[in-house]
């Protein structure tokens, strides 16, 4: 199978309009569910990456180009909510992510919700070692088993778990645009 | 290696990477420098009324779960309380036990300076034995310690009776107003002597009788009753109980009292055997 780029669309055209809309409100409510309800819930261990599930979900059922402009939106939505003066290269991260597993998900793999689910898998694995990576650089002292059991595994855990539910709203908002595909 | 070089090639991914990059960076350098990021401020600006609500909605949501789970710590310490309170229940009714036991060995204290003479065995009711003729209460005490046939039994509140049978370990006491039980007696206030005993019909109503009182005996409702040591059995001035009424026997042209005993024998639980007493009685004085 070769690589080939997506197709372009007319930027202007009222589906796309439409698509821009909609998987920005999805890229905007994934970032505040996982910035202000999922840390309010005190029983969580940790919060799960909802834009990482909602921009991989994206990359995988709208294409490439779909998942790196919302990795890009959501790493900076995530990076403002989050505050600081950190450079977390979260646009970078998130945009790379819908990048990459979009062009996988078209040229090697089939676009459904094993493989969706396997490339969360990497991508929270991949976001947790950047995290512990930045936490290296810019902290002093990092216990690494801490961080493990009580930031890393927790958060990976329950993003695999709420990757399930996510899968419906993240279909659901690509779904509109794929109907001629699907039916041919 | 062709792979990553043919997403170089790439426009759309050579625009976004450096739009990413960009936007990775340069808020963050803004922040350091202190200055604002109009675009993080815009977006925190646009969020803050969502991020209130869901913070809420999840803060709910905790406390609704926090109200289970601290509905489970207070059954928890409900359970834990009413152990507490079972250990407490147990001290209270410990300490009933020696109020009791204590009030019990005041009255005998009482008794005992009252009676210099005697010589008590404390004694525990074990058994009631009631038939429709006859009652009979086993005592803890017996030939072991002391205890013989014809020994007084009392209270702190008056006389019950006194012992019939005597076993190793258990004794067994007639009460009072046992038809077969009679007890020479006095009537503390005129000195009135008589025999207080017991029959058939008044037993069931807790009452016996005194009898052979002179026909022109100062004698009255109220008055107390005691014990008058005629008979060798009972030491003298053992209070029986009171009397409740008098009458006249016609056919022995006597006055008959019924006397309602001191002592509640429906309920009694602790007793004292006096084992030792110097015989005096109202006709030896």
């Amino acid at each position: 199978m070769e690589f080939k780029e997506q197709k372009r669309q007319d930027f202007f055209s009222s589906q796309n309009i439409g698509k821009i809309l909609l998987f920005t409100i999805l890229i905007f409510f994934s970032g505040i569910l996982q910035s202000s309800l999922f840390p309010a819930l005190a029983m969580l261990p940790a919060s799960p990456d909802l834009v990482l599930i909602a921009v991989i979900g994206l990359a995988v059922y709208d294409g490439e180009r779909s998942g790196a402009v919302a990795g890009i939106g959501g790493g900076v939505l995530l990076e403002a909510l989050g505050g600081g003066a950190h450079i977390l290269l979260m646009p970078l991260f998130y945009m790379l992510c819908g990048y990459i597993f979009g062009i996988v998900s078209r040229v090697f793999l089939n676009r459904n919700f094993i493989s969706w689910l396997l490339y969360i898998l990497i991508g929270t694995a991949l976001r947790g070692a950047l995290s512990l990576f930045h936490l290296m650089l810019t902290e002093v002292d990092v216990n690494i088993y801490l961080m493990f059991t009580e930031v890393i595994i927790p958060e990976y855990f329950i993003t695999l778990i709420c990757a399930v539910p996510m899968y419906f709203p993240v279909r659901a908002a690509s779904r509109p645009f794929h109907k001629k595909i699907e039916m041919e | 290696m062709g792979f990553i070089l043919k997403l170089f090639k790439s426009r759309f991914f050579v625009i976004s990477l450096a739009v990413a990059l960009l936007l990775s960076i340069v808020p963050g350098v803004l922040c350091a420098m202190g200055q604002g990021s109009y675009i993080r401020s815009a977006i925190v600006t646009a969020a803050s009324p969502f991020s209130w609500a869901f913070t809420k909605v999840g803060e709910g949501i905790t406390g609704f779960s926090l109200y289970f789970k601290t509905l489970e710590e207070l059954r928890d310490e409900n359970a834990a309380l009413r152990a507490e309170l079972e250990g407490y229940k147990s001290l209270v009714y410990d300490a009933e036990l020696i109020k009791e036991e204590n009030e019990f060995y005041s009255n005998y204290l009482g008794i005992k300076e009252e009676h210099i003479d005697f010589l008590f065995e404390n004694a525990t009711v074990v058994g009631r034995e009631a038939t429709n003729y006859r009652t009979v209460v086993t005592l803890s005490k017996g030939s072991l310690h002391g205890i013989e046939v014809n020994m007084p039994v009392i209270t702190e509140e008056g006389l019950i009776g006194h012992i019939t049978e005597v076993g190793s370990t258990w004794s067994k006491a007639e009460i009072l107003t046992e038809s077969s039980s009679a007890v020479g007696a006095y009537i503390e206030r005129s000195g009135t002597l008589g025999v207080v005993e017991g029959t058939y019909e008044l037993r069931t109503e807790g009452f016996c009788r005194m009898v052979y009182i002179e026909a022109d005996a100062d004698i009255r409702v109220g008055d107390k009753v005691l014990s008058s040591g005629i008979g060798e059995v009972y030491p003298r001035g053992l209070l029986i109980g009171k009397v409740t009424e008098v009458s006249r026997d016609e056919r022995t042209r006597t006055l008959v009292a019924t006397v309602e005993p001191a002592a509640d024998l429906g309920s009694i639980s602790k007793v004292m055997i006096i084992t030792e007493y110097e015989i005096t009685s109202l006709r030896g004085e």
